[in-house]
């Protein structure tokens, strides 16, 4: 039976003399003397070169170029990024992460399993300050997803929808704005700030679409058309 | 084969948690079983093999083992074994935590008092000691300058100065779990059923220890910290044995003392306290 590291290095400090103050070394390479700047090493001008503008602490703009036309001003801009800053991230997770978690007593399936009790788990780290907007779920684990669950999300494909519906379990997909979300995230910290409770916003104009769609399960979509399409 | 993968997970967190589940302080009587049911599994449809958990892992998640022993000078013939969680009890022996942790513990109360005056604070007067030109001499304003004897020193310690700093709460709680490993791994540590004795001399019951060759220096931990009467008025003539309650528990005081015992109560409350601090998810700001 082969032992694990753990076993092997026991079994040796079994046999070393014992632990004790004089025994004791923290690690390698952590505990270095600063190195003083004397005399030709690091000494006289101490790094800062000899009279002109750099010895005098007196520098150009980075990029400056000395006077001819900078390199990031000779081509013109491309639209790489345009809308970068409007766009929106959903954090995934996996039906087979969120059994997972069912199963080991971190979510609780007989309640509602929304953004809030996803973050109290403490395995998520969803932060409303870098335009990360809630959760998605993934399809991985579908195929062996059993638990019934009411689940709230910020985005489901259809494959996960199908499987969430198939155990007898709803899903719905809602639209949190960055001041509620962050409500929302951490509760307890929002209360103790004793700021009233944001008005939850209505989607952005990209994102009406979606949450009205009764295919997606939308939070603004028509109670009657989501039964018919749990119903196909 | 996707199936396959994700049932696989499950089945072995499911073993994996019975294994834990068994290392738990438990009634003594009870036989610890490693034995994985093979008839769950092969009803879900999956080969035995293809979950069984390897054989590192086993020896990763089987609890560790010691005799509950006595202080008292007689030995009753049955011995129980008391059974330790391997987390807490054989936790990889990292020395580098141990050093940090002792580090902390002697450093985090130090006040450095060293003061140099610097040139404005030395008491000597602001007078220009001879006239700037025509002396042969060098050029000075005062005698406080650095190159004075008896001046100010240019770069010297300022003030009162506080060594506190915190260290972080899991290298303290792996700190602690490492030195109770190395104990065990080393034969320093002892499990007893409690601390009564039945000796009222200290040099007699140094006998008892020494007879059994229980280190210059001991450490006994109990659960409370109202200790029973005889061993509080032994130990306090023998400075090399110390009585400590539970919540008082440091790496510095366990590698200190040779030999480390803990009653039966100590264990099961160090057990519970570090799993749940080492399993929790609603860390606060520690």
């Amino acid at each position: 039976m082969t032992s694990s590291g753990v076993d092997k290095a026991l079994s040796l400090v079994r046999n070393l003399p014992r632990i004790s103050f004089n025994n004791l070394r923290d690690s390698v390479g952590k505990r270095k003397p600063r190195e003083r700047c004397r005399g030709r090493y690091g000494g006289k001008t101490h790094g800062c070169g000899q009279k002109g503008s750099e010895q005098r602490q007196a520098y150009m703009r980075l990029g400056h170029g000395g006077g001819q036309n900078p390199f990031y001003m000779r081509f013109s801009k491309e639209p790489y990024y345009k809308g970068w800053h409007l766009q929106r991230e959903y954090l995934p997770i996996s039906l087979h992460r969120i059994q997972m978690l069912i199963d080991t007593g971190r979510l609780n399936p007989e309640e509602p399993i929304d953004v809030t009790q996803i973050c109290n788990t403490k395995l998520f780290k969803l932060d409303p300050r870098k335009k990360q907007y809630g959760f998605q779920i993934t399809d991985e684990g579908a195929d062996c997803f059993d638990a019934k669950i009411n689940l709230e999300v910020q985005y489901a494909p259809e494959h996960v929808i199908a499987a969430v519906e198939k155990n007898g379990g709803i899903i719905t997909t809602a639209f949190y704005d960055a001041m509620s979300l962050q409500a929302a995230v951490d509760p307890e910290a929002f209360f103790n700030r004793g700021v009233p409770i944001p008005k939850r916003m209505l989607p952005p104009h990209d994102a009406l679409v979606q949450y009205s769609d009764p295919k997606q399960r939308g939070y603004l979509a028509d109670p009657d058309k989501i039964a018919e399409e749990r119903f196909i | 084969m996707a199936r396959n993968i994700f049932e696989k997970s499950r089945t072995i967190l499911q073993k994996a948690s019975q294994l834990i589940e068994n290392t738990m302080i438990r009634p003594l009587n009870r036989k610890v079983s490693t034995q994985i049911d093979n008839q769950q599994a092969s009803s879900v449809g999956i080969h035995p093999a293809a979950f069984e958990l390897a054989s590192w892992q086993k020896s990763v998640l089987s609890p560790r083992e010691a005799w509950i022993e006595s202080l008292k000078a007689e030995n009753s013939e049955e011995k129980r074994i008391q059974l330790l969680n391997p987390t807490v009890f054989a936790h990889y022996p990292r020395i580098d935590l141990l050093f940090k942790n002792v580090r902390w513990q002697k450093l985090y109360k130090h006040v450095s008092y060293a003061n140099a005056p610097v040139r404005h604070e030395i008491s000597r007067s602001l007078k220009k000691p001879w006239p700037q030109k025509g002396m042969g001499k060098a050029r000075h304003g005062d005698r406080r300058s650095p190159i004075w004897i008896g001046g100010a020193k240019a770069h010297g310690p300022r003030g009162p100065k506080t060594y506190y700093h915190e260290l972080s709460f899991m290298v303290r709680l792996k700190g602690l779990s490492t030195a109770l490993s190395m104990k065990l791994a080393q034969d320093d540590l002892h499990i007893v059923e409690n601390l009564d004795i039945d000796v009222d001399d200290p040099k007699a019951f140094e006998e008892v220890l020494d007879s059994r060759l229980w280190g210059p220096s001991v450490l006994f931990v109990d659960d409370t910290d109202f200790m029973p009467e005889r061993i509080s008025l032994v130990t306090d003539k023998i400075p090399h044995y110390n009585l400590m309650p539970v919540y008082g528990l440091n790496v510095y005081s366990m590698l200190k003392h040779t030999t480390l015992v803990l009653t039966v109560d100590a264990v099961k409350r160090i057990e519970e306290r570090m799993l749940y601090h080492l399993n929790r998810t609603n860390m606060p700001n520690v």
